[in-house]
């Protein structure tokens, strides 16, 4: 056997090896998705953390409390929002139904039909009308059984969130405690000729990584505090009565983490409650844009869209550039097209990682081409 | 039979060889044993077989090595008349690479079974992170090893001009 021969066995035992390797990852996958996934999250929390739990060290000159001031902290405040945030809805709720009676929900739905139909062009007005056949009250109380039914499963889902939260806050502590020993311990895995290629390659992961979320965290409270104070101007001028202000500004902030979608997801639960806050409003259903345009906004919804609009606009072309600026250096068309299989593979927490692991996947393509492209000497 | 526990206690622990190959290479000379102890933790211990490449001059570098045990060639060009310098245990090679990343002007190759520590850029930086006192620290004795270099090679640059001359 020649060595021609020998380099295509090579090649082709290594071509057997990846083929093997992917028909196990193909069958384990629905196995272990849901481990990856908390294992990637936590390992986002952690590369974002991590800055802040070394600064906190260099103070405390204890590793374990810094670990514990900050995931303490942290959970602390996520425990202070979210109760106030369900007591906020529960007062809400509890508002609605005492002031808003079924009378007023008919009267409503009759108000809204009509206002509608006058609207529509002549031809769509009897499937329109067909379509507010169905927000009959009769129906709608079927609907609220079924709802009922639908609550009791998104407690079960909710319960499984909370195991997997408090899974994946002890999985984030363990490695903010003990991330640089087990970094060394995969290093260790490695053979002596691709070291230093590895190091640079983990120093990028971890930097881009970092970079990018802390980008996003600072373009997200940006976005959540321009929400809220567009929310409150709204309220304040032009009498929105939207209620949870705060709470919409945090859940705007937080919907900007994915990208592209985000926005579009912020503004439903404001466009809601401005609609339930006013159902006892006539004016409110023939609102015009800002109080001052001559273009129909029923229940300021069309307000509530161009104050996110403009949020938007204001986050991508100033805040964004500016905090995240080049640290993941891909092309737009790349970013939408990680986010398109980020949604198909995962869902919303798929777009959420899409963009870092499209980064990770960039920087490593780039660190062997780097090892593999010609030495200059 | 166990120690006794006032023995225990006062006595220090024995140095590693990694703390004492880094104290006779006096490249970090005012580092305390907790500091030393950091420093350790971070750096990636590898043994090398003689003859095995630690890197190769036009690599691109992590890092700086620190020849634990063993001996390690260190070849400015190729070929037979290649300019070599052999290192011993205590020697450091390759700091230029804690500094910025550039590729590596030498290459090195272990000459017998070799034991070195890697000492990488972004683990100093962390470092920096964790221990900003360490790491000034850290960068001024750099610093000082690397003027010293350019010093000595200024001098033999100067040396080698007037022997021509």
């Amino acid at each position: 056997m020649n060595s021609s021969d020998a380099s295509r066995l090579t090649a082709l035992a290594r071509g057997g090896k990846l083929l093997l390797l992917a028909a196990v990852a193909y069958i384990a996958w629905p196995y272990v998705s849901d481990v990856i996934l908390l294992l990637l999250l936590a390992f986002l929390l952690t590369t974002l953390l991590l800055p802040a739990v070394d600064k906190l060290e260099s103070r405390l000159h204890r590793r374990g409390a810094a670990v514990f001031v900050l995931v303490g902290g942290l959970l602390t405040a996520i425990i202070v929002f979210v109760t106030r945030f369900i007591t906020g809805i529960s007062n809400e709720a509890a508002m609605i139904a005492s002031d808003v009676t079924s009378e007023d929900v008919v009267a409503f739905l009759g108000t809204a039909r009509e206002w509608t139909l006058a609207r529509l062009p002549e031809f769509t007005r009897p499937v329109a009308a067909e379509s507010w056949q169905a927000m009959d009250p009769e129906r709608i109380t079927d609907s609220a059984v079924t709802l009922l039914a639908s609550l009791a499963k998104l407690t079960a889902a909710a319960g499984g969130m909370f195991f997997s939260g408090i899974l994946l806050v002890i999985i984030t502590s363990i490695l903010l405690y003990d991330y640089r020993v087990i970094r060394k311990s995969i290093v260790r895995l490695v053979p002596n000729r691709h070291l230093e290629s590895a190091l640079r390659l983990i120093a990028g992961v971890e930097g881009q990584t970092s970079r990018y979320l802390r980008g996003q965290l600072t373009a997200a409270a940006t976005v959540g505090l321009l929400s809220m104070g567009g929310l409150l101007l709204l309220n304040l001028f032009a009498g929105a009565n939207i209620s949870l202000v705060v709470f919409l500004g945090a859940v705007a902030g937080l919907a900007n983490l994915i990208p592209l979608a985000g926005p579009i997801l912020a503004m439903a639960p404001a466009i809601i409650l401005a609609v339930v806050n006013n159902l006892d409003n006539p004016a409110a259903l023939h609102h015009h844009l800002f109080g001052l345009l001559p273009i129909p906004s029923p229940f300021f919804s069309l307000d509530i869209a161009l104050v996110f609009l403009l949020v938007q606009q204001i986050d991508n072309h100033f805040v964004t550039p500016r905090v995240i600026g080049r640290s993941v250096g891909m092309h737009p068309l790349a970013i939408i097209l990680a986010l398109l299989v980020g949604a198909e593979a995962m869902g919303p927490v798929g777009m959420l990682l899409a963009v870092p692991v499209a980064g990770t996947i960039k920087v490593i393509g780039a660190e062997v081409m780097r090892t593999r492209g010609p030495v200059t000497v | 039979m166990p120690l006794p526990l006032w023995d225990s206690l006062l006595r220090r622990a024995p140095e590693s060889t990694f703390q004492r190959a880094l104290r006779s290479s006096g490249l970090f000379p005012g580092l305390t044993d907790r500091e030393l102890g950091m420093l350790e933790a971070t750096a990636h211990v590898r043994t090398y077989q003689a003859g095995e490449e630690v890197f190769r001059r036009g690599s691109r570098g992590a890092g700086m090595f620190l020849i634990l045990e063993g001996t390690v060639q260190i070849a400015a060009t190729e070929g037979p008349k290649s300019q070599t310098a052999e290192l011993q245990p205590g020697d450091f090679f390759g700091e230029l690479a804690l500094v910025e990343e550039d590729v590596r002007s030498a290459t090195a190759t272990a000459t017998s079974a070799t034991s070195l520590a890697l000492i990488a850029r972004s683990n100093l930086e962390e470092i920096g992170r964790r221990n900003p006192s360490l790491g000034e620290k850290l960068m001024r004795d750099l610093a000082r090893v690397l003027a010293d270099r350019l010093k000595r090679a200024e001098a033999l640059l100067q040396q080698s001009s007037q022997s021509i001359g």
